[in-house]
């Protein structure tokens, strides 16, 4: 795999590189025959990040399905390509400064050396200079999230401006937001968690008409609750790259995907996982469909469990004080999304929910010795990987088993 | 921006005045890695060196047309002093005003403490910093007749470079050869190997020299404190000798845009295949 990209468009890489580094720990670097692709998901796998940069970005681009210069790995995958994983600081080394990028950078050879085994990354600057990096990577199965971009029924295509504003008006320590849609209008507001009675907290909330949207439209009314902290990393990238956003969603529970692309160029999915409601009138469904893939160990589920025994909880969840469950609360939950998926989260489990339909509310396990917040819940993002490669694939398979799971 | 002038006669080993003491404090910058200096002062300035494990050692030369006044009564004078006392003296003013704060140095000779007055739009201070026993410095033998490969540059590409190496590595590896890749800064840290070219026909080379190929290994927290000089510099000199002895020249621009220098001499890691001892 050969690759060139030109000076216009290394500072775009780069800043691709920064965003996917604020959001995983490694980077999925998988060429394919139609362009570069580059992902990651975060420990938590509640966010994933997939860039696809097509040929047209590069100067010149060389790809080999079936490559000699894999060696054993080609044995393994069946001849679709080479695909590795580097960690997140390798690759920041050597796109470390974005104003030195943009100033000196003429053009970035990205080779891979088979011999060596290492993915070579040489930076051709002003003045003559060359900047090489021998970076050591490993081997890996390709990443790939199981979302339905196209089945959303809720879809909000706006300027990246838009959405930066909105978040600079949010204090730079909040964690998540909460989006309610109707079809009269957006209002944002940040999420706070009741179990944090700390009342210095400063909430804030901004309402949306629909004519701020290039594109507005709502077939469910929701709220949505996702991280705000991969949605400024995010808009950090759309900054540099310029383009419009969109927000494809459903209700709380299911994943939250904002994709950008300029055509012919390059195409961004971010897939966000976002927070059940317990509210009985909206999301009774998507609870039920969340749980199931979620493990038992998993702290969020239990409380939901135990909540919907109690069939006392009228909505909005939020206000309504955990106090009543006192003897199961726990405290940390500050950022219901940042928990993490305990590592037992089964690949067979995932391996159900192939499809993004909702299943069966029997299907909840109901064994919860754990604690956990009363009305939040984690959707985790499912990752299988994929031997079909483009975006919106919905049927997968198991991941490798050798593969760390994000940890 | 009056002076306060001693009423006594001035006798003093040492007595020098300076309209604005940033143009010392920045110099002082560039070798500021320690906490203790040692100062020379003969009648053509003042040198303050700085080391560290005895492997490498900075010098700022400070020329006595820096002064508005400059007067030494001995044929030469070394103390040591703690260099963050110093550099807090200097600026105690605060260093980002507009104006300059105006400094008369004073020592007595041996023994004393070297005084210094600084004044500010009227507002006069004192300060008194003790000096110390002056150790003997390191001498690296490094002349210009055995120099081998020299090479002068813009100091920008330098600093890039120097500001992007990977910390993760333990060496630093310099090649200069009159082939390519002429002028190479190695790093092999945890996260790979990379290195930084610069092509001796490059803009940025002011003068290239290279008799032969060499390539040595320094280590790379030693080498560090000289990002600070290279951060302040215009131009850098970088020199090589027959021992593979380095010597980095930084030519600095002060307020008045006089021309001060700062060396820096580091020793390389010596292979252990050949010799029991490493060059330390």
């Amino acid at each position: 795999m050969k690759c060139v990209l030109p000076a216009v468009n290394v500072k775009l890489f780069a800043k691709a590189v920064h965003c996917l580094a604020k959001i995983g720990s490694e980077i999925y670097f998988e060429p394919l025959e139609n362009g570069l692709a580059l992902k990651t998901v975060n420990s938590s796998r509640s966010a994933y990040v997939c860039f696809l940069f097509h040929q047209p970005m590069f100067q010149t681009y060389e790809y080999e399905p079936t490559s000699s210069e894999n060696g054993t790995l080609s044995e393994d995958v069946e001849s679709d390509g080479f695909r590795c994983k580097i960690a997140v600081k390798t690759m920041l080394q050597v796109f470390k400064s974005l104003s030195t990028i943009e100033r000196s950078v003429e053009s970035c050879d990205i080779n891979f050396d088979g011999e060596n085994c290492k993915l070579v990354f040489q930076l051709k600057c002003r003045h003559g200079i060359t900047k090489t990096h021998h970076l050591t990577y490993q081997e890996c199965e390709s990443l790939q999230a199981v979302f339905a971009k196209d089945l959303s029924p809720n879809i909000l295509k706006c300027e990246h401006k838009l959405l930066t504003d909105v978040a600079a008006n949010f204090s730079t320590g909040l964690e998540e937001i909460s989006m309610c849609v109707t079809p009269c209008q957006v209002n944002l507001k940040s999420f706070v968690n009741e179990d944090d009675e700390n009342a210095k907290i400063m909430r804030t909330e901004m309402t949306l008409n629909p004519e701020e949207f290039s594109d507005f439209q709502i077939g469910v009314d929701t709220e949505v609750t996702f991280c705000l902290k991969d949605l400024r990393a995010i808009l950090a990238f759309c900054d540099v790259a310029g383009t419009t956003l969109e927000m494809h969603f459903e209700i709380g529970g299911k994943p939250l995907i904002i994709s950008t692309e300029q055509e012919h160029y390059f195409r961004a999915n971010f897939v966000m996982a976002t927070v059940a409601n317990d509210e009985d009138s909206i999301s009774q469904q998507a609870e039920k469909s969340n749980n199931v893939n979620f493990s038992s160990n998993t702290r969020n589920r239990s409380r939901t469990t135990a909540s919907r025994k109690h069939g006392s909880h009228a909505a909005p969840p939020r206000k309504i004080s955990p106090k009543k469950k006192s003897s199961t609360l726990n405290n940390g939950h500050r950022s219901a999304m940042k928990m993490p998926v305990s590592k037992e989260v089964d690949l067979t489990t995932c391996e159900h929910e192939i499809s993004p339909e909702i299943p069966d509310q029997n299907q909840m396990p109901v064994d919860d010795p754990e604690h956990s917040p009363p009305f939040k819940r984690i959707r985790s993002v499912f990752f299988e990987p994929s031997q079909n490669l483009p975006d919106h694939s919905i049927v997968v398979l198991a991941p490798d088993s050798d593969d760390d799971m994000g940890n | 921006m009056v002076l306060m002038t001693q009423s006594e006669e001035e006798n003093f080993a040492l007595s020098a005045s300076i309209d604005n003491a940033r143009n010392v404090s920045h110099i002082l910058k560039a070798v500021h890695f320690k906490d203790t200096a040692t100062v020379f002062a003969t009648e053509n300035g003042l040198k303050v060196t700085v080391e560290d494990s005895k492997c490498i050692q900075a010098n700022a030369f400070i020329q006595e047309q820096v002064f508005q006044e400059y007067v030494i009564r001995e044929d030469s004078i070394t103390f040591r002093i703690n260099l963050d006392i110093l550099q807090e003296c200097l600026s105690i003013f605060g260093s980002s005003s507009p104006s300059t704060t105006a400094m008369r140095m004073m020592y007595n000779g041996y023994g004393t403490p070297l005084v210094l007055t600084l004044e500010e739009d009227g507002a006069v201070t004192d300060c008194s910093i003790k000096t110390q026993e002056p150790d003997q410095t390191l001498d690296f033998e490094f002349s210009a007749a055995n120099v081998i490969n020299k090479v002068i540059m813009k100091a920008e590409c330098l600093k890039e470079a120097f500001n992007e190496l990977d910390v993760t590595s333990e060496v630093l590896q310099i090649t200069m050869s009159p082939d390519a890749p002429y002028f190479r800064l190695a790093t092999y840290g945890l996260l790979g190997q990379s290195h930084n070219d610069i092509p001796k026909d490059s803009s940025m080379v002011e003068y290239f020299e290279c008799g032969q190929t060499q390539s040595n290994r320094y280590r790379l927290n030693l080498l560090k404190p000289s990002v600070k000089a290279v951060n302040l510099a215009n131009k850098v000199c970088i020199r090589m000798d027959h021992r593979g002895f380095l010597s980095l020249q930084y030519m600095i621009k002060n307020e008045n845009a006089q021309v001060c220098f700062v060396e820096y001499y580091c020793c390389p890691d010596e292979e252990f295949e050949d010799d029991n001892e490493p060059a330390m």
